[in-house]
């Protein structure tokens, strides 16, 4: 049994293919949508998808937006999504050292909010890509 | 002799401006096409929160709780304006449409205005003194990064009330040959809320986490991001078009230079060889008669 699911970010559709189970961060908690789940709207966390595409598992770092399961199909429109193999470890590890460095100089409290979400974003994909390398 | 020299000068300088706007023309050209991408590719995203609106906003009660996005504030007639233009010239009748309609619309005294793009912001800052905020457009295509700053503008002025709407100037693009500017409500956000996308069956049984008022907010503010963020792309794109058309336009003119002038200095040269040998003969024709 498998449902249809896509992740569509505001910059392009990242995923978009029949899975037969995923997991999915939301500000509920972690959950788990299969086949026939009930319809349901909800806000995602910042966190990791794994989808199960014919018992291969595939992971993806997402970061805020929504959930929608409805009867015909899956969409999760994510503010920032990225497949694990297409991480760049380089690029997150210079992302991550650039936000750190920020963060030690004086700035005001907007800015520290924006850089702050650029570290966990940065974190996240680290933590993601390694899955991948192993 | 002065004057075939003058001509080939004109016909190099006329040369060097078409090769110049040629290479503007293909620049525009490259830069539209991965405009008109970006447009496309946004596209699902935001058909499918435009669904997720309506389904949201098909019942929730919009006049009191969280929801200030909806809300009209009746008695206050002030308006914000964001003002979208290029940052560079060079794109034909683009930015003079945008002052047009800028002027057309600027009849009270006390609206606001935001810019964004340099070639409007000499005219606001000129013409009035409600410039809250301007940005720059940048030479590439804009990126989502761009927004957070103007939409913390939009809800320190909307949310407390200082403005009863917030307007978007801008310039759709139509087509290649056709971009017009038009003039956008923002706010309050009008979703409509009669389509039901789900069946009925379904949206009754539908869960909503955590509840429909914070969920429909949140959606809000991404709506309103897309919204703007969708109308730079398309600024951008219409900018491309413009330059590219136009410059299309001056590498012709310069052809046709080129041409007209070409001919000017080919008779000039033939008048002078013609006059040469006029002057070699009849030389030669008094020598023979002495």
């Amino acid at each position: 049994m498998t449902f249809h699911l896509s992740i569509i970010t505001p910059e392009k559709t990242i995923f978009d293919n029949e899975v037969s189970e995923a997991t999915i961060p939301t500000i509920g908690g972690e959950v788990t949508i299969l086949p026939n789940h009930v319809p349901v709207f909800t806000q995602l966390q910042g966190g990791e998808i794994i989808l199960n595409i014919n018992g291969k598992t595939e992971h993806f770092a997402v970061e805020g937006g929504f959930l929608d399961v409805s009867q015909k199909s899956t969409t999760i429109l994510a503010d920032f999504a990225v497949h694990g193999k297409d991480i760049s470890v380089a690029a997150a590890e210079e992302a991550k050292r650039r936000a750190e460095e920020k963060l030690k100089q004086n700035l005001s409290a907007e800015e520290i909010a924006e850089i702050e979400g650029e570290l966990r974003r940065s974190l996240l994909q680290i933590k993601i890509a390694q899955k991948y390398k192993r | 002799m002065a004057n075939t020299q003058a001509l080939k000068r004109r016909i190099k300088t006329a040369q060097n401006i078409s090769k110049t706007t040629k290479a503007f023309q293909m620049i525009a050209a490259s830069r539209l096409r991965r405009a008109q991408n970006a447009v496309l590719a946004s596209r699902p995203y935001v058909t499918k929160l435009t669904e997720i609106s309506r389904n949201l906003a098909s019942d929730v009660d919009f006049t009191e709780g969280s929801n200030a996005y909806f809300k009209t504030n009746k008695n206050m007639t002030k308006n914000l304006y964001i003002i979208i233009s290029p940052d560079k010239g060079l794109c034909g009748g683009l930015i003079a449409n945008l002052v047009r309609e800028y002027l057309k619309i600027n009849k009270k005294t006390d609206d606001l205005f935001i810019t964004v793009g340099k070639k409007i912001e000499g005219t606001v800052a000129g013409s009035t003194k409600n410039l809250v905020a301007s940005f720059p457009f940048g030479l590439t295509l804009p990126s989502f990064e761009m927004i957070s700053p103007i939409k913390t503008l939009i809800d320190e002025y909307y949310l407390t009330g200082k403005v009863g709407a917030v307007k978007i100037i801008t310039t759709k693009f139509n087509s290649v040959f056709s971009q017009k500017p038009i003039v956008l409500d923002l706010l309050p956000l009008a979703i409509e809320s009669s389509e039901k996308n789900d069946t009925l069956e379904e949206s009754n049984i539908k869960l909503f986490e955590p509840s429909k008022d914070i969920l429909l907010s949140e959606v809000a503010k991404r709506f309103i991001e897309m919204t703007l963020f969708q109308n730079l792309l398309e600024s951008y794109a219409s900018e491309q078009a413009a330059r590219m058309v136009a410059m299309q336009n001056s590498t012709d003119n310069a052809n046709d230079m080129v041409s007209s002038l070409r001919l000017l200095y080919n008779k000039a040269r033939q008048e002078k060889i013609t006059k040469e040998i006029l002057d070699i003969t009849s030389a030669a024709v008094a020598l023979a008669a002495e």
